[in-house]
């Protein structure tokens, strides 16, 4: 039962309402070195049974969900193989959790400068299957700007070495990485890595809207800046994350540069409730899974409404880090830009306090799922030009099916990212609830998704930014590579010849692939 | 009597004076080939058609085994969004005529060896040089976000459909085409991001007075960035910058630092505070000495830069110094970025230090790739 899924929501909700997945692999098998995984692909493919790779199983799109076969559980594959500062690069086995990684790269002075949100419950390997980015994005890049090599062992049990920077050869590195185990299996990597920042500037801004934000950092990116941390809250994500509220209490903070001007009446509702607001917020939690989310339509009609009277603006975490004096200046050039475009300084406090707490929302999950809702995330992204829009194309398709939220961040001086956040009542395995309800949630959930992408295709964004592609979005490959599917094709051809590795995903199947 | 039916090339000729208009295709009998220039990538499309129905082998880098040679500079068209700071630009367009284009919207392309501005796009993506390369932009290989390219089985394609700062949806399948030689697919056009130069831009010099020193001071200057680096950094041999200064004074060292600082007042301020702390062994160089170097008046140092280059892998800055030390003639380190480096020397120095070799699976790989998407080996 523990390698049945990963944390596809979609399984989840079999989970929840407490039954068996139907989609199990037959044997599980934890390979120590190369030597064994090439071994097992070979004998995956003289019997030719699917062969599914799997790391920690932190993955949202079912790409290490098995129908069947063999799955490959890498973590005993988790040695740091080698750190060479001089050379300023790290050499790792795939199975290593992102949190141990960092910790031996610290104990030298140095980082990888990659911090998904699932580093605790995430492998180096995972990463670099998926194309994954971590907070540090904007100014580091994603993984797939870090690694230098990778050792891969193909469908065909062959082990490949590859790298970006052969002479006369294309760079068949970014070939296999993001290739979601269809092609091999990465064995072992290199990467860049950068000495620890010496110092952080963490600083939170409130924004009258998020266009204004997404304006400012626009600005900030293209004079040259590059920020660890780039997070623009939409105003509900702002409001649902308690981020303006802390923000409030701790006004007017140290190093702020101006105060935020609160309309009189708010302020003094704010005065009034501030003591029950913790209490008040857990009640509106509650309510709002046992209630407001059966309609989701309403309620999105009402939180558009509503929010930008309670709690208007929207909050921006930007950090900059690195040589104490260079962040510095990076800090203070970037000030003069957003408050250029609209942004009130809120000091340090909004960006201390989610430097403390950046992991946490990889275990809130469960918590949605006890309180009888599903939650799940889309991570787009977009060119400027298009990014507004792709923003509200999706909120607007998704509003029928679940409450909506995004926020900003992985921002590019050519565009950004999207995250958005769905919340919708689920039925399966409630009191009272038969079986039936299990598959009315299974089927909202994929309309959904259905709806989402498509908006996603229209408004001209592309479908995954790091969560990758798995099952989930499938069906949507075709829409994001059009023909050059065929060179996709033609990598599997050669490299997975027999189609053992990972089948049913990325699109590989053909365009009317089911969710 | 009846007339000598029209031999295959006959054909062929007739056919893509058809579909590009005849002053577009011209031929030549010794050695027997025939030029075309497509004006768009429905006409590169329509050439390789013609050229397989023929069946002569096709080439966009006149490679001596093609009858058809495709010309390119037809594709020349450069589009600039000010907004999102992206162009799309022709394969053909030199690097050179690009840079211009996109100067004129008060933006850049990021730095370029002087030597690389006659070539085209769709020859420095092609077939990258190390050297085409900077600190805080890396490889200029790896900056295209979309291409549009032509396959001898699958006609004209968009890679990605649309175009975005990053994504994960599978294997970057650009990069197929990207560094193929032309023998992949025919590059069309790119989608590239451009810099906006900063209000404030310095440069900046420092002679350091061992090649050791200098190698070391270069590493400390990109890693005490925090990888990211300043927009350009290079080492370059002391009688090359005094060739390009017109034989000005150089305070005697064994090699100088060079960086190019843009942005803001205030970053670049500190990013110049920074470098001169590591290189607090050098003597400072003059503005006007960096910049005959680093900013040269248009194509003024193009013919000191040494023709031969290679790629340095990641170099630590011991094993940096060691490759430069070896070189007896003038020599460049330049494109330096996170994983690498690229040392410009004459052919005569780089023939000393190993070549490195792609290891032969992954040689095998490419050529099993190439077999399997132009199965008639069309293009060459």
């Amino acid at each position: 039962m523990v390698y049945a899924r990963d944390m596809w929501p979609r399984g989840l909700l079999a989970v929840a309402a407490s039954v068996r997945p139907t989609e199990l692999p037959e044997v599980v098998v934890w390979p120590q070195q190369t030597a064994q995984v090439q071994q097992v692909v070979h004998l995956c493919r003289r019997h030719r049974v699917p062969l599914v790779p799997f790391g920690a199983g932190s993955g949202v799109c079912g790409g290490a969900v098995a129908r069947g076969g063999v799955v490959m559980d890498l973590k005993r594959m988790r040695r740091v193989l080698a750190i060479d500062p001089e050379r300023s690069t790290v050499t790792f086995e795939p199975g290593i959790l992102g949190t141990h990684l960092e910790g031996a790269l610290a104990r030298h002075g140095l980082t990888l400068g990659h911090f998904p949100s699932s580093i605790m419950c995430s492998t180096a390997g995972g990463w670099l299957a998926t194309r994954s980015a971590g907070q540090c994005s904007t100014r580091y890049g994603k993984i797939e700007d870090m690694v230098q090599e990778v050792e891969l062992v193909a469908g065909t049990g062959e082990v490949l070495v590859l790298r970006g920077d052969e002479p006369g050869l294309p760079d068949l590195l970014q070939l296999a990485v993001g290739s979601e185990g269809t092609l091999g299996i990465i064995t072992r990597a290199t990467c860049a890595v950068r000495r620890a920042p010496q110092a952080r500037c963490m600083r939170g801004w409130s924004f009258p809207w998020v266009q204004a934000a997404c304006e400012g950092i626009r600005r900030v990116l293209q004079h040259g800046l590059r920020p660890a941390v780039v997070r623009i809250y939409d105003e509900l994500d702002t409001l649902m994350s308690g981020q303006r509220r802390r923000a409030l209490a701790r006004a007017p903070a140290e190093g702020a540069s101006e105060q935020v001007a609160l309309e009189p009446g708010l302020e003094r509702w704010l005065e009034v409730l501030r003591p029950d607001m913790q209490r008040a917020r857990r009640g509106l939690q509650r309510w709002l899974v046992s209630r407001a989310l059966a309609r989701p339509q309403l309620l999105n009609r009402m939180a558009g409404q509503l929010v930008p009277r309670l709690a208007p603006g929207c909050m921006l975490i930007v950090g900059f880090e690195g040589e104490a004096a260079v962040a510095e200046a990076e800090e203070r050039a970037a000030a003069q830009d957003l408050l250029a475009a609209g942004g009130h300084d809120l000091g340090p406090g909004p960006g201390e306090h989610w430097l403390a707490h950046r992991y946490d929302i990889s275990f809130q999950m469960p918590k949605a799922y006890a309180a009888g809702a599903f939650v799940d995330t889309l991570e787009v992204a977009a060119d400027w030009e298009r990014l507004l829009p792709l923003y509200e194309a999706v909120r607007e398709a998704v509003s029928a099916h679940a409450l909506v939220m995004a926020h900003f961040s992985h921002a590019y001086p050519d565009g950004c990212s999207i995250y958005f956040t769905f919340a919708a009542r689920r039925q399966g395995g409630l009191p009272g609830t038969g079986p039936e309800a299990l598959e009315a949630d299974e089927r909202r959930y994929d309309a959904l998704w259905q709806t989402a992408l498509q908006a996603v295709v229209r408004a001209g964004g592309t479908i995954s930014h790091h969560h990758g592609i798995g099952r989930l979005k499938a069906p949507f490959m075709h829409a994001e590579h059009g023909r050059g599917m065929a060179l996709y094709r033609a990598l599997k051809a050669v490299l997975d010849p027999d189609g053992i590795l990972n089948p049913g995903k990325m699109g590989l199947d053909g365009p009317a692939e089911a969710l | 009597m009846t007339p000598e039916p029209p031999s295959g090339r006959a054909l062929l000729l007739d056919r893509l004076r058809g579909q590009l208009g005849p002053a577009f295709v011209d031929a030549e009998s010794d050695p027997p080939y025939i030029r075309c220039r497509p004006g768009d990538g429905a006409q590169v499309a329509a050439a390789l058609a013609a050229a397989r129905v023929g069946g002569v082998r096709a080439s966009c880098t006149f490679a001596r085994e093609a009858l058809l040679h495709l010309d390119l500079s037809r594709l020349d068209r450069v589009a600039v969004d000010g907004k999102t700071l992206l162009c799309t630009a022709g394969a053909g367009i030199s690097l050179g005529r690009l840079q211009s284009a996109v100067r004129a919207h008060g933006l850049s392309l990021g730095p370029l060896p002087p030597k690389s501005l006659p070539r085209t796009l769709g020859a420095a993506l092609a077939a990258p040089r190390p050297s085409e390369a900077s600190p805080s932009l890396g490889r200029l290989r790896d900056r295209p976000r979309q291409v549009q390219a032509v396959l001898p089985g699958q006609g004209e394609m968009d890679l990605p459909v649309r175009p975005a700062p990053r994504r994960a949806a599978g294997p970057d399948l650009k990069q197929l085409l990207i560094g193929s030689r032309g023998k992949v697919g025919i590059l069309v056009s790119a989608t590239l991001p451009l810099v906006r130069p900063g209000p404030e831009r310095r440069l900046v010099g420092w002679m350091l007075p061992t090649v050791e020193a200098a190698a070391r001071a270069l590493w400390q200057v990109l890693h005490g960035l925090g990888g990211i680096g300043p927009m350009d950094l290079q080492l370059v041999a002391p009688g090359l910058l005094r060739a390009a200064a017109s034989g000005t004074e150089l305070p005697a060292g064994g090699a100088a630092l060079l960086l190019r600082a843009e942005g803001p007042a205030a970053l670049v301020a500190a990013q110049q505070a920074l470098a001169r702390a590591r290189c607090a062994d050098g003597t400072e160089l003059p503005e006007a000495l960096c910049a005959a170097w680093l900013d040269p008046p248009e194509g003024a140092p193009a013919a000191l830069w040494p023709t031969g280059e290679r790629a340095l892998s990641a170099p630590s800055p011991g094993e940096l110094a060691a490759v430069v030390r070896a070189c007896r003639g003038p020599w460049v380190v330049c494109g330096v970025h996170v994983h690498g480096a690229a040392l410009c020397a004459a052919a005569e120095d780089l023939e000393d230090l190993p070549e490195a070799t792609p290891p032969a699976p992954a040689t095998r790989l490419y050529e099993q790739l190439c077999a399997a998407l132009d199965p008639q080996r069309l293009l060459c």
